[in-house]
Order: structure tokens, then sequence, then C-alpha cells
């Protein structure tokens, strides 16, 4: 029996039917339900709908043999667990955003309002700039605009709510995408499975991208 | 050639400004090391802002201490025979967990300590200069102050240790329900409790609040001498409020807080520590109150218009020499000057200057 945490939310339900033409379908997973897990005997595999910011916990400890998580969340809990496989999908970037017409003044410490804060520290750390954390779990633009916080380091998908609330990118820290995690002990006793998984995730991501390619030409 | 002007920041100036406040009132200052052996805080953590203290082994084996506190090092310098009263000032930096971001940083720190034989003059200039050292940051601030002797003098009549620490726990929090939930819990202090919870709430004007402190029985003495401290202050400037509490270890007599609007949290903290003097072995009373510099900076930060007043555009063409005398020559006005060959987007400035004639020769 395999066991897949996948996120709550749209790009769960893309990962889901990913998972299901690789043979592991389990079609009462969609249906909408308060059930949490789901499970297809035939096929072998078991589903749980869980906070995508948790995904790498059940996966790290053994809950879930496999899961699907983005990158924004790996490198903020640095779990420990292969990171396999890059789906391609769920695209956006980590990035520093700040009222329009913000300037730095490097003379002062900076205040970064994040729901991320292990990201923001090792990124300003990496450029040597003097910052106070401020972690905040969800609205992150609000900081900026009452002057709790000179930036904010957050997830920008299109840039929407940033300019709603008169803020901007300054700064782009990092791309983002849905990543493919697996337990490391999973991983030698579910080997079988897991592989069969990936072998065909891994076509269907190259066939996209091919397609893609294709359209843009 | 003009006086060029010092652009200091708003935190260094402050600290000057106190500095300056402070040795006008016969304060000398204290300069120390950065570092102490650990064992001068492992004894009194519970004093310290933070308990996490970052230390390091010295090269002969001794574990040592980054400072995190300014008081202890002082308290342990001040000697036994000495007469008088010691009166020294201080602006350092010191190593702890800011509240704020959960990580250690170097927060500067100004303050002083006045030591020795003290009595009502010494502890009313002392709340007197912590008000002023607000009025020197800001315009619109209120020093809070307390006695601890009044409030020990209820606490210390309940039955139970355990009670007396959640007493004081929620007189300190304002927690007005659990005092008054406590009641069920401790039936026997309930006359005391009801008291405690009195004070949690206590406003009004000063001549009001001495009124009822009377009327709750407060200990007299300590009535007396908050009176007198509190007769100095400049009233529109201060409160009196108990839940201005120092660790009853170390705290005695009048407690002190400041806060300045636009921080959120406090900005002047102290208070008279007999007990800490006695703990460290010391004869003497003392009463000391530090200013957190590095709350102020968001508040005293100085919008700087531009980052030079002239550019000074050169070519490969220019030589060396003609460019630096023109910056120079330019400089003599009073304005700041910087020679580049492009000017970088982000830059701010006043005017441009190009180097011209002479270049191409």
């Amino acid at each position: 029996m395999l066991n897949v945490a996948l996120p709550k939310g749209r790009l769960g339900e893309k990962v889901y039917a990913m998972f299901a033409k690789a043979g592991f379908e389990c079609p009462e997973a969609l249906r909408e339900s308060r059930k949490l897990i789901f499970e297809n005997k035939e096929a072998g595999v078991r589903y749980f709908w869980v906070k995508p910011s948790d995904v790498s916990v059940y996966v790290e400890r053994g809950a879930a043999d496999i899961g699907v998580a983005g990158k924004d969340i790996i490198d903020e809990y640095e779990p420990d667990v292969y990171e396999i496989l890059d789906l391609n999908t769920g695209k956006c970037r980590m990035a520093v955003a700040a009222k329009k017409g913000f300037r730095d003044n490097p003379d002062t410490t900076l205040r970064v309002a994040t729901k991320f804060s292990n990201i923001a520290k090792s990124y300003y750390s990496s450029i040597g700039r003097d910052i106070d954390i401020i972690h905040l779990n969800g609205s992150i633009e609000l900081a900026p605009v009452l002057g709790m916080s000179d930036v904010i380091v957050d997830i920008v998908e299109t840039g929407t709510t940033l300019k709603e609330n008169g803020l901007e990118v300054i700064e782009s820290i990092m791309p983002i995408s849905a990543r493919v995690i697996v337990n490391k002990a999973s991983f030698e006793f579910k080997k079988g499975d897991i592989m069969k998984v990936l072998g065909s995730l891994k076509t269907q991501v190259e066939e996209k991208l091919a397609k893609e390619m294709g359209e843009q030409k | 050639m003009a006086q060029r002007k010092i652009r200091l920041k708003g935190e260094e100036k402050v600290v000057q400004d106190l500095r300056a406040l402070y040795l006008s009132y016969g304060y000398s200052t204290y300069k120390m090391s950065r570092f102490e052996e650990y064992d001068l805080y492992a004894g009194n953590k519970d004093f310290l802002v933070s308990g996490n203290i970052i230390t390091f082994t010295d090269t002969d084996g001794s574990l040592m201490a980054l400072k995190p506190d300014v008081t202890l090092s002082i308290v342990k310098s001040i000697k036994n025979n000495a007469s008088g009263v010691a009166r020294v000032c201080y602006d350092e930096n010191v190593y702890r967990v800011s509240d704020r971001s959960g990580t250690f940083r170097e927060i500067m720190q100004a303050g002083l300590e006045c030591i020795g034989d003290i009595g009502l003059v010494e502890l009313g200039e002392v709340a007197l200069l912590a008000q002023k050292s607000l009025k020197t940051i800001s315009d619109n601030s209120i020093l809070t102050i307390s006695h601890m002797g009044i409030v020990e003098g209820f606490v210390n009549t309940l039955s139970s240790e355990e009670a007396k620490t959640k007493a004081l726990e929620y007189l300190q929090a304002r927690n007005l329900s659990a005092l008054e939930a406590m009641q069920k819990d401790y039936p026997c202090d309930a006359a005391v409790l009801n008291k405690l919870a009195s004070l949690v709430m206590l406003v009004g004007t000063n001549d009001e609040v001495f009124a009822k402190l009377q009327d709750l029985g407060a200990d007299e003495a300590s009535i007396k001498e908050l009176r007198s401290v509190v007769s100095v202050l400049d009233p529109n400037g201060m409160r009196i409020d108990f839940s201005v509490l120092g660790e009853m270890n170390y705290y005695n007599g009048i407690t002190l807080r400041g806060y300045i609007q636009g921080v959120p949290g406090s900005v002047i903290s102290g208070g008279q520590y007999d007990k800490l003097m006695a703990r460290m072995g010391k004869k003497a009373k003392a009463i000391g109150f530090a200013v957190y510099m590095d709350s102020l900076e968001k508040l005293l930060e100085t919008v700087i218009e531009y980052d030079v007043d002239t550019v000074l555009v050169y070519d490969d063409t220019c030589s060396m020499k003609d460019v630096l005398a023109k910056a120079d020559q330019l400089r003599e006005s009073g304005s700041s000057v910087a020679a580049m060959k492009s000017i970088p987007q982000s830059l701010r400035y006043r005017e441009t200057v190009v180097m011209e004639g002479g270049c191409n020769a």
C-alpha cells in the first residue's frame, strides 16, 4: 500500500490526476467530502489531503511514503526527505515586495514580515543585510501598509494581491514549483511502487514540457 | 571653507544628548569590556531581560559571556568600603535575545546607576532624570512609576508562595479576572486579593491615587516615599501604575518604566535594586534605569533626501589629478561631492557637474 500525502487545493487535484494516470487511481478522492483519507485497495494506494505546509511533515515522519510540496515549503522546513522530482507545475516565485517607491536605507535594520522566516533569513544573510524578522501567518501584505515592516518576503504568483495593496516586487529570491518528496525509508522498502509512480510522473512532466515548447514554436 | 554638516543618526544624537544630560548631573561615564565571566550572569539570570546569553571559552579555559547587561558589571565594580554616592552613566552595546525577533541582537543601551548611601534626594533625582530622558527623545512620553513596598506589603500577607507568585504575575499583566478568580482557590486570602485587584485599575490624579492607597491600608513609609518622588515629576508626563513591577528578588522601592508614542514597547526600565546589591555582597543601596535605543531606531530614522549633493562626472580622458582637484574645489562650498564616470540609476543627488576643458588635452 502506497501512502500519498497531497496538498489540499487546486495543486493537489492537479497532482492527483497525474498519480491516477500513473496507475494509482482512487476516484473517490476527488469527491466533495469531509473525509480526509481515501483508499483504493485494488490499486494499492491511499491518499490523504493535508494542509500544504504539512505535507513535508507527513512524509518526513513516514505517515506518507510520498507527497507533493512546493519548493517554498521544502526550503523553509528543510525536511529530511528525498526531493526527487520537479513536477514543473504550481509555478510561482519567492520575492521581496515593498510599498511603491520604497527605498532601502542600509543605515538601519530592515524589518521583514514573512511566513517564510528561514528563507528570508538565509536570503538576507547571503547578501549581508541586517534584518528584524516579523513572523506572520497570513495577510502578510498588511504589514508594510501599516508601517509594521519595511518589506515582505512572500510567494508571488500574478502580483494582483500586491498591486491591490499598493505594493510591488523589488527583488526575486527564487522560482518555486511543486516537487515530489519521498520518505527515505519508504524509498527502500516500497521501491517498486515508488519507481512506478516516479517513472510515469517523469514522462508526464516531459510530455507537458515538450508540448509547451511546441506551442512556443 | 563652509562648515560641513555631519549627519548624525537619530539614535546617535539621542545618545549624545542623554550623555550630556547625565554628565550635567554629576554622573561620570563608565567604559567596560564587551565580555565578562559567565558566572556573573549565571547566578542572576532572573535579573536579566532575557536568560539567553552568548558564551565562549577564553584561552585559559574560563567560560566568558558577551555582556547581556550593564548593571551587573557596574555593581561588581563598586567597592564595599566606598563612601558617599557613586553616580555612573554609560552607553554600551549589549547582546541579548530581542523580544521582537527572538534572535540574538546587538542592542544599544544607555542608562545610569546611582549607588551608595541613597536617600530621597537620589531617588527623586533618578526619577526626574528618567522623565527628562524620555523628554529628550520625544515630546510625547509617559513615565510610569510604582513602589515595590506597596505591592509587597499586600502580597507578602498572602498565605502561600504559590499565591504570591500568581498574584504578582496577574498584577503585572493587569489580569483582573484572574486575580478575582484566585479568590476561589485561596479563600483565606480573599480580602488581600481584593485589594490587589483594586490596585490593578487604580486611576486618577495623583492625589486621588494616594487617597485610595491610604484607604486600602498600604504601607505608610512606601506611600510617603512614592509621594515625595512623584512630587518632583511633571504630572503631565507621568502615571502611578502598580503593574510596573520588578523581579521581587532584586527590586525594592521605586520602580520605573517609560513609554514613547510610536514605540510599541517600553523604552525605559529600572528601579531601586537594593536586594540585588545584597545578593552580590554589597552593602550599598542602588537605583538606576536603562534606555533601550534599539526600539527607537524606526522612530528616530532620519529621512535622507540625497545620497550626495554633487556628482562630478568625468571620463577616461580626465587625469586623476584634475578630477580630485575639481572635486575638492567643489567641496569648498560645503557640499558633499562624489566623482564618478556614470551615475547609478538609484543614486539621488542635487546636481551634476561634468568635467570640462583640459580633459581632452
